[in-house]
């Protein structure tokens, strides 16, 4: 029987519905590792991003060369006696560091190895504008894992939540997705440090009572295992303690510069659940 | 092949600009969708089968970046391109007054379908006020600027023909 236009037309729609139903169902469950697809966009588009942002980059630093160099003479000096005072401070904290290195010797602490850094650079950002997601160009075959924490000299800027063989996408702790076990660093009190979707985020679950202050430093609490302890995560901006409810509002501002991102490091580290699995496995045995 | 090249080449430019260029110069509510643009401007000049499939394509694209589970921007775009291109036959969308409030009508679509996919998800989700904010300026923006970019898109249609370039397409 000969096919219609007609029912062609019917028939061509609806295979492309089912193709994406089935696409849709097919990848519903887990995205831990890029597929096959993402993986081969990232692969063909990144170096062209690169150039793009190299571009970019060049014309920025040409702004901040020549036209952003008015007043720098003063800025110069009150930088050397901003310097001045740090080294002072700094003195006074290597005296601390050693007395808390004796301190720990005495105790019998293990003295911590410091966790290898895989320096990563940025590609790209979300292409929707809805999330706050970047994509870097070490992955799987640089030791980049799943919930890897990713860090800039600022502190904490988030986790791996992709990897392809050669770059990993990360979920910023800007985004309302992430959440991070966090301290307030004077005072010790814990709470959940969820992005608001903007430059800010919210420490949620700090109880009314407890001793919050606006300038207090937020630090990881290492809970979780996905981020290692003390990595800092911002400063308080504003707390709001309102007539009902359990827990005060806490904002914060996060110490990473997220405006001006480029290069960023990976915290390489097995991932979390292998410790928790041996003991599993030690407790049945 | 040339057709082929010429939206490969819109498409990577559009895909350049959402991930590079955009978030360092453009303020996230101000933002318009580009592939939401591209993808009507298809769903307008092609048939709906091919309008469908570039529907898929773009969404494929557009996930790339993102932390959802399940491929999301796909079955928005493929509603959008659906709808735009019933509309095409039905409305009278050649008018840019009904354009602007078609793109505005899409984007707010969007928005709201990442905000249901994220709720049935049970996934974190950015405070309502700062959604509805950002919501509203973007249909807003969209509204305004989409036509114009359309218009563009035309025109660069009208011209690549005019230089022979489009003549595959258009016999198509």
């Amino acid at each position: 029987m000969p096919v219609t236009s007609q029912t062609r037309k019917l028939i061509i729609p609806i295979l492309i519905i089912l193709l994406a139903l089935s696409l849709i169902s097919a990848n519903l469950h887990s995205r831990e590792n890029m597929s096959f697809f993402e993986s081969l966009v990232v692969g063909i588009t990144s170096p062209i991003q690169k150039v793009v942002r190299g571009i970019i980059g060049g014309i920025s630093e040409v702004w901040r060369g020549y036209f952003y160099l008015v007043g720098t003479h003063q800025e110069n000096e009150a930088l050397k006696r901003e310097l001045q005072k740090l080294k002072l401070q700094v003195n006074r904290y290597r005296e601390a560091d050693l007395a808390n290195q004796r301190l720990r010797a005495l105790l019998n602490f293990k003295k911590s190895i410091a966790t290898p850094l895989l320096p990563a650079e940025l590609v790209a950002f979300d292409p929707s504008g809805w999330f706050q997601t970047i994509l870097i160009d070490k992955g799987s075959s640089d030791g980049v894992a799943q919930d890897m924490a990713v860090v800039s000299a600022e502190g904490l800027m988030g986790r791996v939540i992709g990897v392809s063989n050669h770059h990993a996408k990360v979920l910023l702790i800007l985004d309302p997705n992430s959440a991070v076990d966090a301290l307030i660093q004077r005072s010790r009190v814990r709470g959940v440090l969820v992005g608001l979707g903007r430059h800010r985020c919210v420490l949620k679950y700090v109880q009314r009572n407890e001793d919050v202050q606006v300038g207090d430093r937020v630090i990881s609490s290492g809970m979780g295992g996905v981020f290692p302890k003390g990595l800092l995560l911002g400063t308080v901006q504003e707390v709001v303690r309102g007539s009902s409810g359990l827990f005060q509002r806490v904002e914060v501002e996060p110490a990473a510069n997220f405006s001006k991102l480029e290069e960023v490091m990976v915290v390489i580290q097995p991932p979390p659940e292998e410790p928790r699995l041996k003991g599993a496995r030690k407790r049945q045995e | 092949m040339r057709t082929f090249f010429l939206y490969f080449l819109l498409i990577l430019g559009a895909y350049l600009c959402q991930t590079v260029l955009y978030p360092i110069f453009v303020v996230s509510e101000l933002r318009v969708d580009l592939f939401l643009v591209l993808l009507i401007h298809f769903s307008f000049s092609l048939d709906r089968s091919k309008a469908l499939v570039m529907a898929l394509f773009l969404g494929l694209l557009m996930d790339v970046g993102l932390p959802l589970k399940g491929l999301v921007y796909p079955l928005i775009y493929f509603g959008v391109a659906l709808l735009a291109s019933m509309l095409w036959q039905n409305l009278n969308l050649h008018s840019r007054r009904y354009q602007a409030f078609f793109l505005g009508l899409c984007t707010l679509f969007e928005g709201v379908g990442v905000r249901t996919i994220l709720v049935l998800q049970d996934a974190g989700f950015a405070e309502t006020s700062h959604f509805l904010v950002v919501l509203a300026t973007r249909t807003i923006t969209a509204a305004l600027v989409g036509p114009l970019l359309l218009a563009g898109l035309e025109r660069l249609d009208q011209w690549l023909l005019h230089l022979g370039v489009f003549r595959e397409s258009q016999e198509a």
